[in-house]
């Protein structure tokens, strides 16, 4: 983002959404979670 | 699951219709069950108030399939000007338009024929007249530069496999000052040159 030209990135939040989905996923496997995030052009 | 530029040895193409694929079912047959959660009971995890599901079609609803909340980094403000990319079945583009007003204005992307026929559909019953939908991709957008206040996103980032254009195309359709208010993933654990070029992983 900041290679785009983006300046005060933020994870704003972080959960856990992909478990207990009907179908198997492969999130768990990487460590995948949810996220929030913000940022603003210059 | 990419976080630099172009994916060396992915085919884009072939990406692109594995992805439409997935979100044509979601369209089509959102309760089939999914590698993810879908509708209301998602929208309740990731965090969406009541109020804002109010002004949303329940057809829109059913077919959500995001995985964060762009409302809760910030509230939009009326008369903003909104675009929303990978709209889906429009329901982050409803929320914004009720948000924003009739003196803001919406633009709903996405790349899927049968999300945007869905959210369309939706959109003619609703009278909202500053809301539109448009067919495009996240690397080529369908708006003028520097038109919008804020962008919104939630969980489409991830599916494109050149990140850097899409966030140089974010850029310029971005007023200076304006902001991106994402939901998305996060992958914590390395992954490997092997799994970036498995499209069923991008996907699944």
């Amino acid at each position: 983002m900041k290679a785009a030209g983006f300046r005060d990135f933020a994870v704003t939040w972080k959960a856990t959404v992909f478990d207990g989905a009907p179908q198997k996923s492969s999130a768990a496997a990487f460590g995948t979670v949810g996220i929030n995030f913000r940022a603003r052009k210059p | 699951m990419s976080n630099g530029a172009l994916t060396k040895g992915l085919d884009r193409q072939v990406l692109r219709e594995a992805v439409q694929q997935e979100y044509r079912e979601v369209a089509q047959h959102p309760d089939k069950g999914f590698h993810f959660h879908t509708g209301r009971k998602l929208a309740g995890i990731v965090g969406y108030r009541d109020d804002w599901l109010a002004c949303v079609p329940e057809d829109v609803l059913a077919s959500f399939a995001g995985t964060g909340n762009p409302f809760a980094i910030a509230p939009l403000a009326p008369g903003e000007r909104v675009v929303d990319l990978g709209c889906g079945a429009g329901i982050d583009s409803f929320i914004a338009a009720h948000q924003v007003g009739s003196t803001g204005s919406v633009v709903g992307v996405d790349m899927t024929d049968e999300m945007l026929a869905k959210a369309r559909a939706a959109h003619k019953r609703s009278g909202l007249d500053h809301l539109r939908f448009e067919k495009g991709y996240l690397e080529a957008l369908p708006v003028a530069d520097g038109w919008a206040d804020v962008i919104i996103s939630n969980g489409v980032v991830n599916l494109c496999p050149d990140k850097l254009a899409a966030f140089r195309e974010m850029k310029r359709v971005l007023k200076p000052g304006g902001r991106l208010q994402i939901g998305d993933i996060l992958v914590s654990k390395p992954v490997s040159e092997k799994a970036r070029q498995n499209i069923d992983l991008w996907t699944g």
